[in-house]
Protein backbone atom coordinates (compact mmCIF):
# COMPACT_ATOMS: atom_id res chain seq x y z
CA UNK A 1 0.00 0.00 0.00
CA UNK A 2 2.78 2.23 0.68
CA UNK A 3 4.41 1.67 -2.12
CA UNK A 4 1.07 2.36 -4.22
CA UNK A 5 0.84 5.89 -2.47
CA UNK A 6 3.93 6.69 -3.57
CA UNK A 7 3.72 6.03 -7.03
CA UNK A 8 0.52 7.52 -7.21
CA UNK A 9 1.16 10.81 -5.26
CA UNK A 10 4.73 10.40 -7.98
CA UNK A 11 2.19 10.50 -10.80
CA UNK A 12 -0.08 13.93 -9.45
CA UNK A 13 3.21 15.45 -9.24
CA UNK A 14 4.00 14.40 -13.01
CA UNK A 15 0.72 15.43 -13.89
CA UNK A 16 0.67 18.92 -12.30
CA UNK A 17 3.95 19.54 -13.95
CA UNK A 18 2.82 18.90 -17.47
CA UNK A 19 -0.61 20.69 -16.98
CA UNK A 20 1.49 23.67 -14.97
CA UNK A 21 3.98 24.14 -17.99
CA UNK A 22 1.46 23.83 -21.01
CA UNK A 23 2.54 27.16 -22.72
CA UNK A 24 -0.35 28.79 -23.69
CA UNK A 25 -0.41 29.13 -27.25
CA UNK A 26 1.29 32.66 -28.37
CA UNK A 27 -1.19 34.12 -30.70
CA UNK A 28 -1.24 33.88 -34.07
CA UNK A 29 -0.79 37.30 -35.84
CA UNK A 30 -4.02 36.54 -37.87
CA UNK A 31 -6.18 35.77 -35.18
CA UNK A 32 -6.11 39.44 -33.93
CA UNK A 33 -8.29 40.11 -36.94
CA UNK A 34 -10.51 36.64 -36.70
CA UNK A 35 -12.34 37.73 -33.96
CA UNK A 36 -15.02 35.78 -35.20
CA UNK A 37 -13.41 32.70 -34.44
CA UNK A 38 -12.83 30.78 -30.87
CA UNK A 39 -12.22 27.89 -29.46
CA UNK A 40 -14.85 25.57 -29.20
CA UNK A 41 -18.31 24.84 -30.53
CA UNK A 42 -21.94 25.77 -29.79
CA UNK A 43 -25.22 24.85 -30.61
CA UNK A 44 -27.89 27.29 -32.29
CA UNK A 45 -31.56 27.19 -32.03
CA UNK A 46 -34.03 28.79 -33.54
CA UNK A 47 -36.75 29.99 -30.83
CA UNK A 48 -39.81 30.70 -32.76
CA UNK A 49 -43.00 33.05 -30.85
CA UNK A 50 -46.29 32.91 -32.93
CA UNK A 51 -48.63 36.10 -32.61
CA UNK A 52 -50.91 38.23 -34.44
CA UNK A 53 -50.64 41.64 -34.57
CA UNK A 54 -49.55 42.67 -30.87
CA UNK A 55 -51.67 39.47 -29.72
CA UNK A 56 -49.91 36.08 -28.42
CA UNK A 57 -51.65 33.13 -31.40
CA UNK A 58 -53.78 30.49 -30.27
CA UNK A 59 -56.16 28.57 -32.35
CA UNK A 60 -58.72 28.75 -29.47
CA UNK A 61 -58.53 33.09 -30.27
CA UNK A 62 -60.13 35.25 -32.39
CA UNK A 63 -58.75 37.91 -34.17
CA UNK A 64 -59.78 40.73 -36.78
CA UNK A 65 -58.39 41.91 -40.28
CA UNK A 66 -57.77 44.81 -42.21
CA UNK A 67 -61.06 44.39 -43.47
CA UNK A 68 -62.81 44.58 -40.07
CA UNK A 69 -63.68 40.92 -40.32
CA UNK A 70 -63.10 38.15 -37.01
CA UNK A 71 -60.98 34.88 -38.16
CA UNK A 72 -59.56 32.26 -36.45
CA UNK A 73 -56.71 30.12 -37.66
CA UNK A 74 -57.04 26.35 -38.02
CA UNK A 75 -54.24 24.81 -39.37
CA UNK A 76 -50.43 26.50 -39.39
CA UNK A 77 -47.60 24.92 -40.67
CA UNK A 78 -44.28 26.81 -42.20
CA UNK A 79 -41.13 25.64 -43.82
CA UNK A 80 -38.35 27.29 -43.03
CA UNK A 81 -34.88 26.59 -44.47
CA UNK A 82 -31.41 28.16 -45.55
CA UNK A 83 -29.92 29.07 -42.02
CA UNK A 84 -26.27 30.60 -41.79
CA UNK A 85 -24.67 32.78 -40.04
CA UNK A 86 -22.58 35.24 -41.84
CA UNK A 87 -19.24 36.29 -40.60
CA UNK A 88 -17.53 40.25 -40.50
CA UNK A 89 -16.31 39.21 -44.10
CA UNK A 90 -19.89 38.00 -44.96
CA UNK A 91 -18.94 34.36 -45.57
CA UNK A 92 -22.12 32.57 -44.90
CA UNK A 93 -21.30 29.43 -42.39
CA UNK A 94 -24.50 26.59 -42.87
CA UNK A 95 -25.79 25.82 -39.72
CA UNK A 96 -25.65 21.77 -39.78
CA UNK A 97 -29.83 21.82 -39.54
CA UNK A 98 -31.06 23.03 -42.78
CA UNK A 99 -34.82 22.54 -42.91
CA UNK A 100 -37.40 22.88 -40.25
CA UNK A 101 -41.11 22.71 -40.53
CA UNK A 102 -42.31 24.84 -37.99
CA UNK A 103 -45.66 24.87 -35.92
CA UNK A 104 -46.78 27.20 -33.32
CA UNK A 105 -47.41 24.17 -30.71
CA UNK A 106 -43.41 24.05 -30.60
CA UNK A 107 -40.71 26.85 -29.75
CA UNK A 108 -37.55 25.86 -30.40
CA UNK A 109 -35.88 24.05 -33.12
CA UNK A 110 -31.91 23.04 -32.76
CA UNK A 111 -30.48 23.86 -35.71
CA UNK A 112 -27.05 22.11 -34.58
CA UNK A 113 -23.53 22.65 -33.98
CA UNK A 114 -21.10 25.90 -35.02
CA UNK A 115 -18.15 27.15 -34.36
CA UNK A 116 -17.96 29.60 -31.14
CA UNK A 117 -17.32 33.21 -32.25
CA UNK A 118 -18.81 36.40 -33.42
CA UNK A 119 -21.16 36.20 -36.19
CA UNK A 120 -23.19 39.25 -37.71
CA UNK A 121 -25.99 38.35 -40.19
CA UNK A 122 -28.45 35.60 -39.74
CA UNK A 123 -30.21 34.39 -43.02
CA UNK A 124 -33.25 32.20 -43.54
CA UNK A 125 -35.70 31.10 -46.36
CA UNK A 126 -39.23 31.11 -46.03
CA UNK A 127 -39.47 28.19 -48.47
CA UNK A 128 -37.70 25.32 -49.83
CA UNK A 129 -34.48 25.99 -52.61
CA UNK A 130 -35.09 24.73 -56.20
CA UNK A 131 -32.97 21.39 -55.99
CA UNK A 132 -34.53 20.05 -52.97
CA UNK A 133 -38.26 21.36 -54.07
CA UNK A 134 -38.16 18.96 -56.87
CA UNK A 135 -36.65 16.27 -54.63
CA UNK A 136 -38.59 12.87 -53.98
CA UNK A 137 -39.88 13.03 -50.09
CA UNK A 138 -40.53 9.62 -49.86
CA UNK A 139 -36.13 9.42 -50.05
CA UNK A 140 -36.14 10.67 -46.53
CA UNK A 141 -35.76 9.06 -43.18
CA UNK A 142 -39.14 9.33 -41.16
CA UNK A 143 -37.59 11.89 -39.04
CA UNK A 144 -36.95 14.61 -41.62
CA UNK A 145 -39.32 17.48 -41.72
CA UNK A 146 -38.79 16.95 -45.53
CA UNK A 147 -40.56 13.08 -45.38
CA UNK A 148 -43.93 12.91 -45.92
CA UNK A 149 -46.39 14.86 -43.51
CA UNK A 150 -49.92 14.26 -42.81
CA UNK A 151 -51.92 16.51 -43.22
CA UNK A 152 -49.70 16.13 -46.64
CA UNK A 153 -47.37 19.32 -47.02
CA UNK A 154 -46.27 18.42 -50.60
CA UNK A 155 -47.72 18.37 -54.51
CA UNK A 156 -47.80 14.99 -55.54
CA UNK A 157 -49.75 16.35 -58.96
CA UNK A 158 -47.50 19.13 -59.48
CA UNK A 159 -44.35 17.89 -57.98
CA UNK A 160 -43.18 20.44 -54.95
CA UNK A 161 -43.40 21.20 -51.20
CA UNK A 162 -46.32 23.45 -49.95
CA UNK A 163 -44.13 25.70 -48.29
CA UNK A 164 -46.65 27.21 -45.85
CA UNK A 165 -49.90 26.27 -45.44
CA UNK A 166 -52.37 28.98 -43.44
CA UNK A 167 -56.09 27.77 -42.93
CA UNK A 168 -58.77 29.05 -41.08
CA UNK A 169 -62.41 30.34 -40.57
CA UNK A 170 -63.80 33.98 -40.93
CA UNK A 171 -67.04 35.56 -40.41
CA UNK A 172 -67.15 38.25 -43.69
CA UNK A 173 -70.76 38.94 -42.72
CA UNK A 174 -70.14 40.03 -39.25
CA UNK A 175 -73.04 37.69 -38.16
CA UNK A 176 -71.19 36.13 -35.63
CA UNK A 177 -70.33 33.25 -37.19
CA UNK A 178 -67.40 32.29 -38.91
CA UNK A 179 -68.81 30.91 -42.33
CA UNK A 180 -66.09 31.65 -44.59
CA UNK A 181 -63.13 28.94 -45.01
CA UNK A 182 -60.04 30.30 -45.76
CA UNK A 183 -57.18 28.15 -47.18
CA UNK A 184 -53.65 29.84 -48.56
CA UNK A 185 -51.06 26.72 -49.95
CA UNK A 186 -48.34 28.67 -51.06
CA UNK A 187 -45.55 26.53 -52.93
CA UNK A 188 -43.55 26.58 -56.03
CA UNK A 189 -39.85 27.92 -56.61
CA UNK A 190 -41.02 31.32 -57.59
CA UNK A 191 -42.62 31.99 -54.37
CA UNK A 192 -39.61 31.54 -51.85
CA UNK A 193 -38.28 34.61 -49.99
CA UNK A 194 -35.20 35.34 -48.07
CA UNK A 195 -35.23 37.14 -44.88
CA UNK A 196 -32.08 38.59 -43.12
CA UNK A 197 -30.92 40.47 -40.31
CA UNK A 198 -27.97 42.26 -38.51
CA UNK A 199 -27.63 40.47 -35.22
CA UNK A 200 -24.07 40.65 -33.93
CA UNK A 201 -24.74 37.09 -32.42
CA UNK A 202 -22.13 36.04 -29.94
CA UNK A 203 -22.30 32.05 -30.34
CA UNK A 204 -21.25 30.50 -26.72
CA UNK A 205 -19.56 27.66 -26.73
CA UNK A 206 -20.73 24.42 -24.88
CA UNK A 207 -23.92 25.80 -24.50
CA UNK A 208 -27.08 26.68 -26.68
CA UNK A 209 -27.44 29.85 -28.56
CA UNK A 210 -30.98 30.94 -29.27
CA UNK A 211 -31.80 33.19 -32.16
CA UNK A 212 -35.37 34.80 -31.65
CA UNK A 213 -37.93 35.24 -34.59
CA UNK A 214 -40.96 36.64 -34.57
CA UNK A 215 -43.71 35.10 -36.61
CA UNK A 216 -46.61 37.82 -36.93
CA UNK A 217 -49.09 35.37 -38.89
CA UNK A 218 -51.52 38.23 -39.14
CA UNK A 219 -49.19 40.09 -41.33
CA UNK A 220 -49.53 36.93 -44.03
CA UNK A 221 -52.92 37.75 -44.56
CA UNK A 222 -52.40 41.92 -45.07
CA UNK A 223 -54.73 43.03 -47.68
CA UNK A 224 -55.97 39.83 -48.39
CA UNK A 225 -60.02 40.28 -47.99
CA UNK A 226 -61.45 36.59 -47.11
CA UNK A 227 -64.48 37.66 -48.89
CA UNK A 228 -63.59 37.73 -51.90
CA UNK A 229 -59.76 35.89 -52.05
CA UNK A 230 -60.32 33.50 -49.41
CA UNK A 231 -58.19 30.85 -50.92
CA UNK A 232 -55.45 29.81 -52.96
CA UNK A 233 -53.45 26.85 -53.79
CA UNK A 234 -50.82 28.94 -55.87
CA UNK A 235 -51.12 27.44 -59.26
CA UNK A 236 -54.70 28.08 -59.48
CA UNK A 237 -54.09 31.66 -58.08
CA UNK A 238 -50.63 32.82 -58.56
CA UNK A 239 -51.41 36.90 -58.04
CA UNK A 240 -53.06 36.53 -54.66
CA UNK A 241 -50.36 33.75 -53.85
CA UNK A 242 -47.33 36.20 -54.64
CA UNK A 243 -49.34 38.68 -52.76
CA UNK A 244 -49.01 36.36 -49.29
CA UNK A 245 -45.44 35.08 -50.15
CA UNK A 246 -44.80 38.73 -50.40
CA UNK A 247 -46.48 39.70 -47.22
CA UNK A 248 -44.33 36.80 -45.69
CA UNK A 249 -40.82 38.38 -45.65
CA UNK A 250 -42.76 41.52 -42.95
CA UNK A 251 -44.40 38.13 -41.08
CA UNK A 252 -41.40 36.95 -39.80
CA UNK A 253 -39.20 38.97 -37.49
CA UNK A 254 -35.74 38.16 -37.10
CA UNK A 255 -34.88 39.54 -33.35
CA UNK B 1 -50.45 -29.88 -18.01
CA UNK B 2 -48.28 -33.20 -18.52
CA UNK B 3 -44.60 -32.80 -19.45
CA UNK B 4 -45.01 -34.50 -22.89
CA UNK B 5 -48.34 -32.08 -23.56
CA UNK B 6 -46.26 -29.46 -22.74
CA UNK B 7 -43.44 -30.52 -25.11
CA UNK B 8 -46.37 -31.00 -27.73
CA UNK B 9 -47.27 -27.58 -27.35
CA UNK B 10 -44.15 -26.30 -27.66
CA UNK B 11 -43.55 -27.59 -30.70
CA UNK B 12 -46.71 -27.05 -32.30
CA UNK B 13 -45.72 -22.91 -31.28
CA UNK B 14 -42.38 -23.49 -32.74
CA UNK B 15 -43.79 -24.89 -35.90
CA UNK B 16 -46.56 -22.04 -36.33
CA UNK B 17 -43.76 -19.08 -36.06
CA UNK B 18 -41.79 -20.33 -38.16
CA UNK B 19 -44.45 -20.47 -40.72
CA UNK B 20 -45.34 -17.12 -40.35
CA UNK B 21 -41.87 -15.67 -40.95
CA UNK B 22 -39.69 -15.80 -44.06
CA UNK B 23 -37.31 -18.73 -44.00
CA UNK B 24 -33.85 -17.24 -42.76
CA UNK B 25 -32.53 -18.04 -45.83
CA UNK B 26 -34.83 -16.24 -48.13
CA UNK B 27 -32.83 -14.47 -50.34
CA UNK B 28 -33.98 -11.45 -52.59
CA UNK B 29 -32.82 -11.62 -56.17
CA UNK B 30 -33.00 -9.44 -59.56
CA UNK B 31 -36.12 -9.60 -61.27
CA UNK B 32 -36.06 -10.84 -64.48
CA UNK B 33 -37.85 -8.72 -66.84
CA UNK B 34 -39.97 -9.99 -70.12
CA UNK B 35 -38.65 -7.46 -72.10
CA UNK B 36 -39.78 -7.36 -75.73
CA UNK B 37 -37.43 -7.08 -78.52
CA UNK B 38 -35.56 -4.06 -79.31
CA UNK B 39 -37.19 -2.25 -76.00
CA UNK B 40 -34.74 -1.31 -73.37
CA UNK B 41 -34.14 -2.70 -70.21
CA UNK B 42 -36.25 -0.68 -67.49
CA UNK B 43 -33.99 -1.03 -64.37
CA UNK B 44 -31.09 1.21 -66.79
CA UNK B 45 -33.72 3.99 -66.52
CA UNK B 46 -31.84 5.51 -63.50
CA UNK B 47 -33.80 3.68 -60.74
CA UNK B 48 -32.86 1.37 -57.82
CA UNK B 49 -32.17 -2.44 -58.50
CA UNK B 50 -35.65 -3.88 -59.29
CA UNK B 51 -36.04 -7.30 -57.13
CA UNK B 52 -38.80 -10.16 -57.13
CA UNK B 53 -39.78 -9.11 -53.92
CA UNK B 54 -40.30 -5.74 -54.51
CA UNK B 55 -42.40 -6.64 -57.44
CA UNK B 56 -43.70 -9.05 -55.32
CA UNK B 57 -44.91 -6.28 -52.68
CA UNK B 58 -45.74 -3.71 -55.25
CA UNK B 59 -48.45 -6.12 -57.15
CA UNK B 60 -49.69 -6.72 -53.78
CA UNK B 61 -49.97 -3.05 -52.95
CA UNK B 62 -51.60 -2.48 -56.47
CA UNK B 63 -54.27 -4.85 -55.48
CA UNK B 64 -54.83 -3.57 -51.99
CA UNK B 65 -57.64 -2.43 -51.22
CA UNK B 66 -57.19 -1.08 -47.99
CA UNK B 67 -55.36 1.64 -49.21
CA UNK B 68 -58.28 3.63 -50.22
CA UNK B 69 -60.43 5.41 -47.36
CA UNK B 70 -63.49 2.77 -48.41
CA UNK B 71 -61.39 0.14 -48.95
CA UNK B 72 -63.12 -0.64 -51.88
CA UNK B 73 -60.76 0.67 -54.52
CA UNK B 74 -57.07 -0.16 -55.32
CA UNK B 75 -54.88 0.81 -57.94
CA UNK B 76 -56.56 -1.95 -60.37
CA UNK B 77 -59.42 -0.58 -59.79
CA UNK B 78 -58.92 2.21 -62.60
CA UNK B 79 -56.22 0.37 -63.68
CA UNK B 80 -57.54 -3.19 -65.31
CA UNK B 81 -55.22 -5.70 -66.33
CA UNK B 82 -57.60 -7.27 -69.01
CA UNK B 83 -57.50 -3.31 -70.35
CA UNK B 84 -53.84 -3.43 -70.51
CA UNK B 85 -54.42 -1.45 -67.16
CA UNK B 86 -56.82 1.27 -68.10
CA UNK B 87 -60.17 1.18 -67.34
CA UNK B 88 -63.83 1.65 -69.59
CA UNK B 89 -64.93 4.89 -68.55
CA UNK B 90 -64.40 8.40 -69.42
CA UNK B 91 -63.68 9.44 -66.12
CA UNK B 92 -63.45 6.76 -63.36
CA UNK B 93 -65.30 6.37 -60.15
CA UNK B 94 -63.20 7.38 -56.46
CA UNK B 95 -64.05 6.53 -53.20
CA UNK B 96 -67.86 7.37 -52.35
CA UNK B 97 -68.94 8.27 -55.96
CA UNK B 98 -66.77 10.96 -56.55
CA UNK B 99 -65.10 11.63 -59.77
CA UNK B 100 -61.43 13.21 -61.05
CA UNK B 101 -60.97 14.91 -64.24
CA UNK B 102 -59.20 12.63 -66.89
CA UNK B 103 -59.53 9.92 -68.39
CA UNK B 104 -57.25 6.80 -66.35
CA UNK B 105 -54.20 5.96 -68.91
CA UNK B 106 -52.85 2.69 -69.55
CA UNK B 107 -50.17 1.83 -67.77
CA UNK B 108 -48.23 -0.25 -70.06
CA UNK B 109 -44.88 0.30 -70.55
CA UNK B 110 -45.28 3.09 -67.94
CA UNK B 111 -41.94 2.47 -67.03
CA UNK B 112 -40.24 4.25 -70.20
CA UNK B 113 -42.10 7.33 -69.73
CA UNK B 114 -39.98 10.57 -68.89
CA UNK B 115 -42.84 12.18 -67.04
CA UNK B 116 -45.88 10.88 -65.05
CA UNK B 117 -49.30 12.26 -66.35
CA UNK B 118 -50.76 13.95 -69.08
CA UNK B 119 -49.77 17.34 -68.37
CA UNK B 120 -46.35 15.79 -66.73
CA UNK B 121 -46.78 16.78 -63.38
CA UNK B 122 -45.05 14.58 -61.71
CA UNK B 123 -41.03 13.42 -62.62
CA UNK B 124 -41.27 9.71 -61.73
CA UNK B 125 -43.56 6.42 -61.12
CA UNK B 126 -41.92 6.62 -57.90
CA UNK B 127 -43.55 10.04 -56.90
CA UNK B 128 -46.68 10.07 -59.05
CA UNK B 129 -48.08 6.59 -57.13
CA UNK B 130 -48.75 8.56 -54.24
CA UNK B 131 -51.36 11.04 -56.10
CA UNK B 132 -53.96 9.11 -56.34
CA UNK B 133 -53.63 7.49 -53.01
CA UNK B 134 -54.29 10.80 -51.30
CA UNK B 135 -56.15 12.47 -53.74
CA UNK B 136 -59.42 13.30 -52.04
CA UNK B 137 -61.52 12.19 -55.54
CA UNK B 138 -59.94 8.80 -55.96
CA UNK B 139 -58.65 6.58 -53.22
CA UNK B 140 -58.88 9.59 -50.31
CA UNK B 141 -56.54 7.96 -48.23
CA UNK B 142 -54.03 9.77 -45.22
CA UNK B 143 -50.67 8.59 -46.58
CA UNK B 144 -49.14 8.53 -43.58
CA UNK B 145 -52.14 6.05 -42.03
CA UNK B 146 -51.55 3.81 -45.61
CA UNK B 147 -47.96 3.71 -44.86
CA UNK B 148 -49.27 2.19 -40.87
CA UNK B 149 -51.25 0.16 -42.17
CA UNK B 150 -48.75 -1.67 -44.63
CA UNK B 151 -46.11 -1.45 -41.42
CA UNK B 152 -48.60 -3.52 -39.53
CA UNK B 153 -49.49 -6.10 -42.13
CA UNK B 154 -47.26 -9.41 -40.81
CA UNK B 155 -47.03 -10.28 -44.89
CA UNK B 156 -45.98 -6.51 -46.62
CA UNK B 157 -43.39 -6.34 -43.09
CA UNK B 158 -41.97 -9.71 -43.51
CA UNK B 159 -41.90 -9.45 -47.12
CA UNK B 160 -40.45 -5.71 -46.78
CA UNK B 161 -37.62 -7.46 -44.31
CA UNK B 162 -36.51 -9.68 -47.27
CA UNK B 163 -36.42 -6.71 -50.04
CA UNK B 164 -35.46 -3.38 -48.17
CA UNK B 165 -33.84 -4.85 -44.88
CA UNK B 166 -36.94 -2.11 -42.90
CA UNK B 167 -40.25 -1.99 -42.19
CA UNK B 168 -42.92 -0.51 -44.38
CA UNK B 169 -42.36 2.85 -45.03
CA UNK B 170 -43.05 5.79 -47.58
CA UNK B 171 -39.90 4.89 -49.65
CA UNK B 172 -40.86 0.87 -49.31
CA UNK B 173 -43.89 1.83 -50.24
CA UNK B 174 -43.26 4.11 -53.41
CA UNK B 175 -40.24 1.89 -54.81
CA UNK B 176 -42.99 -0.91 -54.62
CA UNK B 177 -45.50 0.21 -56.81
CA UNK B 178 -43.29 1.82 -58.62
CA UNK B 179 -41.15 -1.66 -59.12
CA UNK B 180 -44.45 -3.71 -60.24
CA UNK B 181 -45.28 -1.30 -62.52
CA UNK B 182 -41.72 -1.51 -64.12
CA UNK B 183 -42.50 -4.76 -65.03
CA UNK B 184 -45.86 -4.17 -67.08
CA UNK B 185 -43.76 -4.48 -70.64
CA UNK B 186 -46.26 -4.79 -73.81
CA UNK B 187 -44.35 -4.91 -77.32
CA UNK B 188 -45.04 -8.38 -78.57
CA UNK B 189 -48.87 -7.40 -80.46
CA UNK B 190 -49.20 -8.48 -84.56
CA UNK B 191 -47.44 -5.51 -85.20
CA UNK B 192 -44.26 -6.59 -83.57
CA UNK B 193 -44.28 -10.03 -84.83
CA UNK B 194 -44.85 -8.86 -88.80
CA UNK B 195 -41.99 -5.82 -88.13
CA UNK B 196 -39.80 -9.06 -87.26
CA UNK B 197 -40.99 -10.79 -90.28
CA UNK B 198 -42.88 -13.49 -87.93
CA UNK B 199 -46.56 -12.33 -89.46
CA UNK B 200 -48.36 -10.52 -91.99
CA UNK B 201 -50.55 -8.03 -91.91
CA UNK B 202 -54.29 -8.16 -93.61
CA UNK B 203 -55.07 -5.81 -97.13
CA UNK B 204 -56.62 -3.90 -94.58
CA UNK B 205 -54.53 -3.69 -91.64
CA UNK B 206 -51.12 -3.40 -94.28
CA UNK B 207 -53.03 -0.11 -96.12
CA UNK B 208 -54.06 1.31 -92.61
CA UNK B 209 -50.25 0.89 -91.31
CA UNK B 210 -48.82 2.55 -94.90
CA UNK B 211 -51.15 5.50 -94.50
CA UNK B 212 -50.28 6.05 -90.56
CA UNK B 213 -46.76 6.35 -91.25
CA UNK B 214 -47.33 8.37 -94.63
CA UNK B 215 -46.99 11.99 -94.56
CA UNK B 216 -50.84 12.59 -95.76
CA UNK B 217 -51.99 11.75 -92.58
CA UNK B 218 -48.60 12.42 -90.37
CA UNK B 219 -50.00 10.55 -87.57
CA UNK B 220 -46.29 8.90 -86.89
CA UNK B 221 -44.86 12.29 -86.31
CA UNK B 222 -45.94 12.23 -82.96
CA UNK B 223 -46.99 8.75 -82.55
CA UNK B 224 -43.42 7.73 -83.30
CA UNK B 225 -41.21 5.25 -82.12
CA UNK B 226 -41.96 1.38 -80.81
CA UNK B 227 -43.97 3.09 -78.05
CA UNK B 228 -46.15 5.19 -80.67
CA UNK B 229 -45.40 8.67 -78.63
CA UNK B 230 -42.74 10.85 -78.86
CA UNK B 231 -43.88 12.20 -75.24
CA UNK B 232 -44.24 15.86 -76.48
CA UNK B 233 -47.49 17.76 -75.43
CA UNK B 234 -49.70 18.81 -78.00
CA UNK B 235 -52.80 20.45 -78.76
CA UNK B 236 -54.73 18.45 -80.72
CA UNK B 237 -57.48 20.96 -81.63
CA UNK B 238 -59.90 19.12 -78.98
CA UNK B 239 -62.05 22.29 -78.25
CA UNK B 240 -61.90 25.79 -78.61
CA UNK B 241 -62.25 26.49 -75.11
CA UNK B 242 -60.38 23.70 -72.73
CA UNK B 243 -62.33 23.26 -69.38
CA UNK B 244 -58.72 20.98 -68.62
CA UNK B 245 -56.00 23.62 -69.35
CA UNK B 246 -53.37 20.59 -69.61
CA UNK B 247 -49.78 21.31 -69.59
CA UNK B 248 -50.65 25.14 -68.75
CA UNK B 249 -51.67 23.76 -65.35
CA UNK B 250 -48.28 23.15 -64.65
CA UNK B 251 -45.80 25.60 -66.49
CA UNK B 252 -48.63 28.82 -66.12
CA UNK B 253 -47.72 29.30 -69.89
CA UNK B 254 -50.69 30.51 -72.14
CA UNK B 255 -48.93 28.66 -75.01
CA UNK B 256 -49.02 25.50 -72.93
CA UNK B 257 -52.69 25.84 -73.01
CA UNK B 258 -55.14 22.50 -74.02
CA UNK B 259 -51.69 20.39 -74.49
CA UNK B 260 -51.64 16.99 -73.52
CA UNK B 261 -48.52 14.61 -73.61
CA UNK B 262 -49.21 12.51 -76.70
CA UNK B 263 -49.96 8.64 -75.56
CA UNK B 264 -48.48 5.68 -76.91
CA UNK B 265 -50.90 3.65 -79.04
CA UNK B 266 -50.15 0.32 -77.72
CA UNK B 267 -52.94 -1.69 -76.91
CA UNK B 268 -54.98 1.20 -77.92
CA UNK B 269 -57.95 -0.61 -78.87
CA UNK B 270 -58.18 -1.61 -74.99
CA UNK B 271 -57.57 1.55 -73.89
CA UNK B 272 -61.12 3.17 -74.68
CA UNK B 273 -62.56 6.07 -74.04
CA UNK B 274 -59.69 8.17 -75.74
CA UNK B 275 -58.40 11.60 -75.19
CA UNK B 276 -57.09 13.11 -71.78
CA UNK B 277 -61.38 13.44 -70.74
CA UNK B 278 -62.14 10.52 -72.37
CA UNK B 279 -64.97 11.81 -74.80
CA UNK B 280 -64.16 9.72 -77.19
CA UNK B 281 -65.70 6.15 -77.05
CA UNK B 282 -64.46 4.60 -79.92
CA UNK B 283 -60.99 4.50 -82.44
CA UNK B 284 -63.37 5.39 -85.32
CA UNK B 285 -64.75 8.84 -83.77
CA UNK B 286 -61.07 9.39 -83.01
CA UNK B 287 -59.43 8.69 -86.64
CA UNK B 288 -62.60 10.81 -87.25
CA UNK B 289 -61.73 13.42 -86.03
CA UNK B 290 -58.16 13.71 -87.23
CA UNK B 291 -59.68 13.65 -90.55
CA UNK B 292 -61.86 16.28 -89.63
CA UNK B 293 -58.83 18.74 -88.27
CA UNK B 294 -59.82 19.52 -84.93
CA UNK B 295 -60.97 22.74 -84.04
CA UNK B 296 -59.44 25.76 -84.11
CA UNK B 297 -57.69 27.09 -80.77
CA UNK B 298 -54.12 29.16 -81.04
CA UNK B 299 -52.26 26.30 -79.53
CA UNK B 300 -52.96 23.67 -81.88
CA UNK B 301 -50.14 21.66 -83.95
CA UNK B 302 -50.11 22.60 -87.06
CA UNK B 303 -50.20 18.74 -87.93
CA UNK B 304 -53.49 18.88 -87.07
CA UNK B 305 -55.27 19.38 -90.23
CA UNK B 306 -58.37 18.06 -92.47
CA UNK B 307 -56.47 14.85 -94.31
CA UNK B 308 -59.39 14.04 -96.49
CA UNK B 309 -59.90 10.27 -95.49
CA UNK B 310 -61.98 8.33 -97.20
CA UNK B 311 -63.95 5.56 -95.17
CA UNK B 312 -62.36 2.70 -95.83
CA UNK B 313 -58.94 4.88 -95.19
CA UNK B 314 -60.35 5.37 -92.21
CA UNK B 315 -61.45 1.37 -91.27
CA UNK B 316 -58.57 0.87 -92.59
CA UNK B 317 -56.37 3.11 -89.72
CA UNK B 318 -58.54 1.37 -87.29
CA UNK B 319 -57.96 -1.96 -88.61
CA UNK B 320 -53.73 -1.29 -88.73
CA UNK B 321 -54.44 0.01 -84.81
CA UNK B 322 -56.02 -2.87 -83.76
CA UNK B 323 -52.66 -4.83 -84.49
CA UNK B 324 -51.14 -3.22 -81.72
CA UNK B 325 -52.82 -5.15 -78.99
CA UNK B 326 -50.47 -7.31 -77.44
CA UNK B 327 -52.62 -10.32 -76.53
CA UNK B 328 -49.56 -12.25 -74.38
CA UNK B 329 -49.22 -8.84 -72.37
CA UNK B 330 -52.49 -9.24 -71.36
CA UNK B 331 -52.29 -13.00 -70.25
CA UNK B 332 -49.17 -12.55 -68.34
CA UNK B 333 -50.71 -10.08 -66.23
CA UNK B 334 -53.86 -11.19 -66.30
CA UNK B 335 -54.95 -11.74 -62.49
CA UNK B 336 -58.54 -12.34 -60.77
CA UNK B 337 -59.37 -9.26 -59.42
Amino acid sequence: MKTINKFLGIALLLSLFIIGCKKEKADDPKDEHDHHHSDGTGTVSLATTFKVGTNPYSTDSTYTNGFGDDYKFTFVRIYLSGFNLTDHDSVEQALPNQYLLVDPQTSSYGLGTIDAGHYHDFNLTIGIDSATNHSDPNTYPIESPLYPQSPAMHWSWNSGYIFYKLEGVADTNNDGTFETTFSYHIGMDALKRQVSKTIHKDVMKDQDNPIQVTIDLGKFLTNVDFETERTTHTMNDMPLATKIADNAVTAIEIQ
Amino acid sequence: MSHRNKYVLFCILVWLFSCSQPKKDVKDKPHTFHIPVGFKHPDLLGVDSITDFKVKIGKRMFFDKNLSSTKELSCASCHIPSQAFSDTIAISDGVLGRKGFRNAPSLANVAYQPVMFVDGGSPTIEMQVVAPITDSNEMNMDYLEAINYLANDSIYRSWSMVAYGRVPDAYVFTRSIAAYQRTLLSGDAKYDQVVQGDASFTEEEQRGYDLFFSDKTNCSSCHSGNLFTNYTYQNIGLYTTYSDSGRMRITLNEEDRGKFKVPSLRNVALTYPYMHDGSKATLEEVVSFFDRGGKDHPNKSELIKPLHLTEQEQKDIVSFLHTLTDKKFIERHAVNY
